[in-house]
């Protein structure tokens, strides 16, 4: 798995495009699911087998898009009715974004069950050993100041001529 | 979400409840993707391909020639000229023999390795994860940025039963 900056910093990338014509207010606190979907595959598995690694083999499955999607599921149905639909369309995107992103990392192995609970068969794009992503990641956030200074340069523009 | 539910009918008895029992199908649905879930980690658990060290040191016999593929958060102990100790965080270490480049003791290694009754492994294929200690610790802090940003923009209700937005939010 790429390190969890790298992955917040990929899908703030993703979905950033998508907001620029609206205000960002409205939209920040589905953002933030945006990003708990994403580090939710590996805070769920990662960070409770790197502690008990008894528990690796039966928290697998949140670590495959079927267990994912049904975690969101979950989560998206504590929302309040008005906000389920769009909370469970941002956990749930978050998350697709996380496995786009490490099917692109080598493993020993070969990748990652996707097909889970359909079959074991790992399948990856296998480019990069983790160690290898994680020296890029000043490199994200540097990407990602770029793109926000980038955003409220041409607001401030687009604000200025309609005043005008 | 057991817990919660228990509150749940609590409020029910003391006729306050404006939450989740009146909200059956979501109820409903909640129990369902969490039995939903266990099923998957039950069929996980117990049918899942790799075959743990551990299990090889329990049955050697039943093991001997098999290819190894997971240990419970395995190190490189002491290295040798022609191999190395594996240390688990639970289990016990085990003599390793495979090519010595690049080996450096007390990090993090995946490894594919063949067992043998003797209870050694012969490594068909290795990597040392030299950041890994630093990728947990530069995954933390975005960890507890979102947990942050969560609990600033969202709050519980628990009468409810219900995450919502806060005002200002």
């Amino acid at each position: 798995m790429p390190d969890l900056v790298t992955h917040i910093a990929f899908s703030h990338l993703v979905r950033r495009p998508f907001e620029i014509k609206q205000s960002g207010k409205s939209h920040l606190p589905f953002r933030i699911l945006l990003y708990l979907g994403t580090i939710l595959p590996d805070i769920t598995t990662r960070s409770l087998y790197i502690v008990f690694p008894s528990t690796h083999d039966w928290t697998y499955p949140l670590h495959t898009p079927v267990g994912a999607l049904v975690l969101c599921g979950i989560i998206a149905l504590l929302f309040e009715s008005s906000l389920r639909k769009k909370a469970f369309a941002n956990l749930s995107t978050g998350a697709g974004l996380h496995f786009v992103l490490d099917s692109f990392q080598k493993q020993l192995i070969g990748g990652y069950p996707w097909l889970f609970p359909f079959s074991w068969k790992p399948i990856g794009i296998g480019l990069l050993w983790s160690d290898d992503i994680l020296q890029y990641f000043p490199v994200w956030i540097a990407v990602v100041v770029i793109v926000e200074i980038g955003i409220f340069i041409a607001k401030k523009r687009r604000t200025h001529s309609k005043s005008r | 979400i057991f817990i919660a539910l228990f509150r749940q009918c609590t409020y029910i008895e003391a006729g306050k409840n404006n939450g989740i029992f009146m909200d059956l199908r979501r109820f409903a649905a909640i129990i369902g993707l969490c039995l939903l879930l266990l099923a998957l980690s039950y069929f996980s658990g117990h049918s899942h391909p790799w075959i743990a060290l551990n299990e090889c040191l329990e049955h050697p016999e039943a093991y001997d020639g098999q290819l190894v593929t997971k240990y419970e958060e395995s190190l490189i102990g002491s290295i040798y000229s022609d191999g190395f100790q594996l240390i688990q965080k639970r289990g016990p270490s085990v003599r390793v023999y495979s090519d010595t480049t690049g080996l450096q003791t007390g990090k993090n290694i995946g490894l594919i390795a063949v067992f043998h009754k003797e209870g050694y492994l012969q490594a068909v294929s290795l990597r040392v994860s030299r950041n890994r200690n630093a990728k947990i610790w530069i995954s933390a802090f975005p960890a507890l940025l979102v947990g942050f940003l969560c609990i600033r923009h969202f709050r519980f209700n628990r009468n409810a039963f219900q995450i919502e937005l806060k005002e200002y939010a």
